[in-house]
């Protein structure tokens, strides 16, 4: 999943995520394939960003690494070491962190699939 | 206690004025209380503020009230989600319009909170998810009031957080000797919010102490931690606070499959950066 910028969007990128007008109605569902048309009538509707299956475009270097994401993760529990109940919460959610990187990472292959 | 009380009435005084509300907010927490007034009536009200409207109906329409994309008008909305979520929702909508500018990260803390309470709540099956939701939207109107009233105390706080690297709400007892829960409440008072909203807002930081309301009270306490624990938004301090045991065990939360849950919300919680991207907004 890739949030985009209209500009750099091409025909044949696929929406991860429904576009809405500024009332949050539906403009464009998920996993619509943007044609030529289509993202005309987007620019036209003033519509500046979408989230796209993948990773289809190059954005630089401005994401944190995974790692990164995993320590920041830990130092955001460091106040509340060594309690029972929040180390469940940090496992959990260190958890979620790994499962959703890596099905974005197989997003990117083009699997989808869990590894 | 007493203190606290005298301590609110000091700032009372120092506040003189309450952030201004829009008057079609103020007309409408006067009609809401009226028995006969109809979802029509309403949405009629608010729909003649229309960048109002446009906020009510995008949050209404976000993946937190369970039926993301579909809700056409405001009262349409009213019949779905009844007059307390709207009130709740208008509220924010117009309060957070200065905090959409100046304090983007306490919004987005404040949609993930209302994402998550809305998935926590639906995960337990208690009974009105939508107005947990909302009144975890509305859980740090305190903090607003901090930062838009008492903007030299605001200043203090962040710098003694800084500093000191303690929670924003330590910081406040420090500088205010009141926190922005007991501002939250004050405040929900004087905009007559009903309880169902109030309750959850004052007692965010102690579940254990409510008396009214406790499943609100501690979903909403534990959404806050998760919401920080997902690294979303800026509550004021980048730290996950102590959840209360009691609190967690007295809705059950053992009960459910917590990694299977935490996946979900820090799913959902990519909608919140989604929020700032829609056309215009």
């Amino acid at each position: 999943m890739q949030k985009v910028p209209i500009e750099l969007v091409k025909p044949g990128m696929v929406l991860a995520r429904p576009i809405t007008n500024e009332a949050g109605m539906a403009l464009c569902a998920e996993g619509t394939e943007l044609s030529e048309t289509i993202i005309e009538r987007l620019i036209r509707m003033n519509v500046s960003h979408m989230t796209l299956k993948g990773h289809p475009v190059d954005l630089g270097g401005e994401t944190k690494t995974k790692e990164q994401k995993a320590e920041e993760l830990k130092t955001r529990f460091s106040r509340v070491q060594g309690d029972p109940l929040m180390q469940k919460v940090l496992s959990a959610a260190q958890n979620a962190l790994i499962e959703l990187e890596a099905e974005r990472e197989g997003d990117n292959i083009g699997e989808g699939g869990h590894p | 206690m007493s203190t606290k009380v005298q301590q609110l009435k000091v700032l009372a005084r120092k506040i003189q004025s309450l952030p201004t509300l829009p008057k079609v907010v103020e007309k409408l927490m006067t009609m809401v209380e009226s028995p006969d007034v109809s979802p029509k009536d309403i949405g009629k009200l608010i729909s003649s503020d229309q960048v109002l409207g446009a906020r009510v109906l995008k949050l209404v329409n976000s993946s937190f009230y369970g039926f993301p994309g579909r809700i056409s008008s405001i009262s349409h909305a009213i019949i779905l989600l009844g007059f307390n979520v709207i009130k709740g929702v208008v509220l924010s909508a117009s309060v957070f319009d200065l905090m959409e500018r100046s304090m983007v990260g306490l919004w987005e803390h404040s949609l993930g909170s209302a994402i998550a309470s809305g998935t926590i709540s639906r995960a337990l099956g208690l009974n009105e998810p939508e107005e947990i939701s909302t009144a975890a939207l509305l859980h740090d109107i305190g903090k607003v009031l901090v930062r838009v009233s008492l903007s030299a105390d605001y200043d203090k706080i962040v710098d003694v957080v800084n500093a000191k690297q303690i929670s924003f709400r330590e910081a406040e007892l420090e500088i205010l000797e009141v926190d922005h829960a007991e501002i939250g409440l004050w405040l929900s008072r004087e905009w007559n919010l009903p309880e169902k909203l109030s309750v959850p807002i004052a007692g965010h930081h102690d579940p254990d102490g409510a008396v009214k309301f406790k499943d609100r009270v501690a979903v909403v306490h534990i959404a806050d931690a998760f919401v920080r624990a997902c690294g979303v938004g800026n509550g004021g301090d980048p730290w996950v606070g102590q959840i209360s045991r009691k609190a967690w065990d007295s809705i059950g939360m053992d009960g459910i499959d917590l990694p299977k849950l935490m996946r979900k919300i820090m799913e959902d919680l990519e909608e919140v950066e989604m929020f700032q991207q829609a056309p215009t907004g």
